[in-house]
Formats: structure tokens, C-alpha cells, sequence
């Protein structure tokens, strides 16, 4: 079935899917498989979405920000899976946050820690865990829709509900 | 109907209240009724029969769950506040065996909290609003079909 039909709008969203180091080898539903494969499967479910996804995968945090300095313009919105660097990856989670497009933080596991570690969550608009590569495909989803809607992440809208820079409302406020 | 795979959509405290609470965070669904409804039909494209239920009293949850052990391949609940306390709910969760998915409208870890039933579900889709449900959905039925 193809998914496009659960959609609001048919404009072809850009993704990047970052991943950072540790990720070129990943532990999938079916086994270990490469971040190459990975990524594939991800640019699958963004076709059936009718977005597409451009994957980068680096063991190196400085080629990640090269990637969105020299990408962020020509993108609406992220997937990150920040691998290795889910403690401490400030310079990412730095790069994120100021690209003024909403990113959704990935993880294959469902960390306990996640609340307490991961660096990047309270900067990020949302975060999908613990479903192996389906995060990614949940991501995708829930992101492809939230940009079709201008009460919500779309580039274009101007509600006082919208939130394309992609900044979290805190519930207790702020 | 053979085959078909079974879901419980669980929403807890407050969520009755959706389309009157603040519009920052829940953004412009209307209602409860309209979130379930949205949830079932994205259920049904994806070949899912979902059912939902709600209550804002813990122990109506787990009353609920408990009586329908056995019916369901997997839940996708939003706790509401339970997030921060409930345990009660998480065990009867992950009493049933199935995959369970957390989604919450809110980034909830922007308050600088984690919620207690991550160390037990097995997925956390937070921050997407009602988007957050769909993306639990379509990520569950790729997941059964494959099993």
C-alpha cells in the first residue's frame, strides 16, 4: 500500500537522515547489516511516502556539520540518529537546533538512559525509539505529516501553532 | 477478518480534554473522538483493526488491559500524565507479551523528566502531536508483517 494515500498534501519534502559514528554497522530485525543497507530501506519508505530522503552516515562529527552547512538550504527536515554521540554531541545538536527546519531524533534501541543522556532530545522537535529500523520508518511518517500541516511544521504556515523552526514547547512551560 | 492484525490505542488522563487544551502542545485536533478516529482509519490502510480506549483514573486502564488479554498484537498508549508515575500501567503492559509503543504529543523530555515506562515498551515516539500515533501505527504493521 502506498502511503502517500494517508497524506495531507503531495509536496516532496527533502529529509536528511543523518547517522553518526557507530552506525556503519547496525543490528537490524533481521541481523547486522550495513548503514548503506540501512539507509536504502529508508529511502524506500520515503519513496512510498512521496518525500525524499538523502542519507548521510559519518564516523566523523565534522563531516555531519559540513553535511548541514552545505545541505540545510536545499532540505525541510532531518531524521538523526546520533550514534556514538548521543552523550555528548553538542556541535551537532548545536547545528541542528539553528537550521530553522524541525529535526526528529532516531534511535534503534529504546535507551532507559534516554532521558537522562541523550543530548539532543530537548533541542529537537520530537524523538521515535526502540522499534529497530521501524524508528526510522515511524519518523519518517509522523514527520512527512507534521510538514504537511501548516498548523504544525510546514514550512509556509503562520499559525500561532506552528513550529517549522522546530523548537520544542516545554510542558512545564517556556 | 483472519489474520487480521489486532491493536489496543490507549489514551489516559486528560486526554478526554483534547480540543481544549493548550494549542502550543496538542496543536488543532478537535477532539478525542477525532484522534481515535484518525488512528482507526490510518489503522485500517495499514490493515491494523485498532480499538481504542480511554480513562483518567490508572485503574481504569489496567482494569481494561487485564480483561483483554489475549485480544491484541500490540498497544500503542499514551499514559498522559501517568508518564512520570505509572507504574501500575507499565506492568500490565508488559504483562501481555506484546510490543508496546509510549507516544505522547509532547516532547516530554524537555521538561528535563524521562518517562518510567521506557525501560519496559518497546518503542518511544514523542513531540509529533496526533502524527506521533500514525508513525507508531505504520511502524507496528511493518513490524507484525514481518513476524
Amino acid at each position: 500500500m502506498s502511503s502517500q494515500a494517508i497524506r495531507s498534501d503531495d509536496r516532496r519534502w527533502r529529509i536528511g537522515v543523518l547517522g553518526g559514528p557507530n552506525l556503519s554497522r547496525v543490528m537490524l530485525s533481521g541481523g547486522e547489516a550495513t548503514g548503506d543497507q540501512l539507509a536504502a530501506q529508508v529511502v524506500t519508505w520515503g519513496e512510498d511516502l512521496g518525500v525524499e530522503v538523502v542519507p548521510f552516515q559519518s564516523n566523523h562529527e565534522g563531516r555531519l556539520l559540513e553535511f548541514v552547512h552545505r545541505e540545510n538550504a536545499g532540505l525541510d527536515g532531518y531524521l538523526v540518529n546520533p550514534g556514538g554521540l548521543i552523550r555528548f554531541g553538542e556541535s551537532l545538536r548545536h547545528v541542528l537546533s539553528e537550521s530553522g527546519h524541525p529535526a526528529v531524533e532516531v534511535h534503534l534501541e529504546n535507551l532507559p538512559q534516554l532521558g537522562g543522556e541523550s543530548h539532543f532530545t530537548a533541542s529537537l522537535i520530537g524523538i521515535c525509539a526502540g522499534l529497530r529500523e521501524h524508528s526510522y520508518l515511524a519518523a519518517l511518517t509522523a514527520l512527512t505529516l507534521a510538514l504537511d500541516d501548516p498548523t504544525f511544521l510546514h514550512p509556509d504556515g503562520d499559525a500561532p501553532t506552528n513550529r517549522k523552526d522546530g523548537k520544542p514547547r516545554n510542558l512545564y512551560g517556556g | 477478518m483472519a489474520g487480521e492484525r489486532r491493536i489496543a490505542l490507549l489514551n489516559g488522563p486528560n486526554m478526554s480534554n483534547l480540543g481544549k487544551r493548550d494549542k502550543n502542545i496538542y496543536g488543532t485536533i478537535e477532539s478525542l473522538e477525532a484522534l481515535e478516529a484518525l488512528v482507526v482509519t490510518t489503522g485500517r490502510q495499514f490493515g491494523l483493526a485498532v480499538e481504542p480506549f480511554h480513562s483518567n483514573d490508572e485503574g481504569g486502564l489496567v482494569d481494561w488491559i487485564d480483561e483483554t488479554v489475549g485480544r491484541f498484537d500490540g498497544y500503542v498508549i499514551n499514559p498522559g500524565g501517568l508518564w512520570a508515575h505509572g507504574d501500575p500501567t507499565r506492568l500490565a503492559l508488559a504483562a501481555t507479551g506484546r510490543p508496546v509503543v509510549e507516544v505522547h504529543f509532547a516532547n516530554i523530555l524537555k521538561t528535563g523528566g524521562r518517562s518510567v515506562f521506557t525501560e519496559s515498551v518497546e518503542g518511544t515516539v514523542m513531540g509529533l502531536r496526533q502524527f506521533g500515533y500514525l508513525g507508531a501505527i505504520a511502524a507496528l504493521a511493518h513490524k507484525l508483517g514481518e513476524a
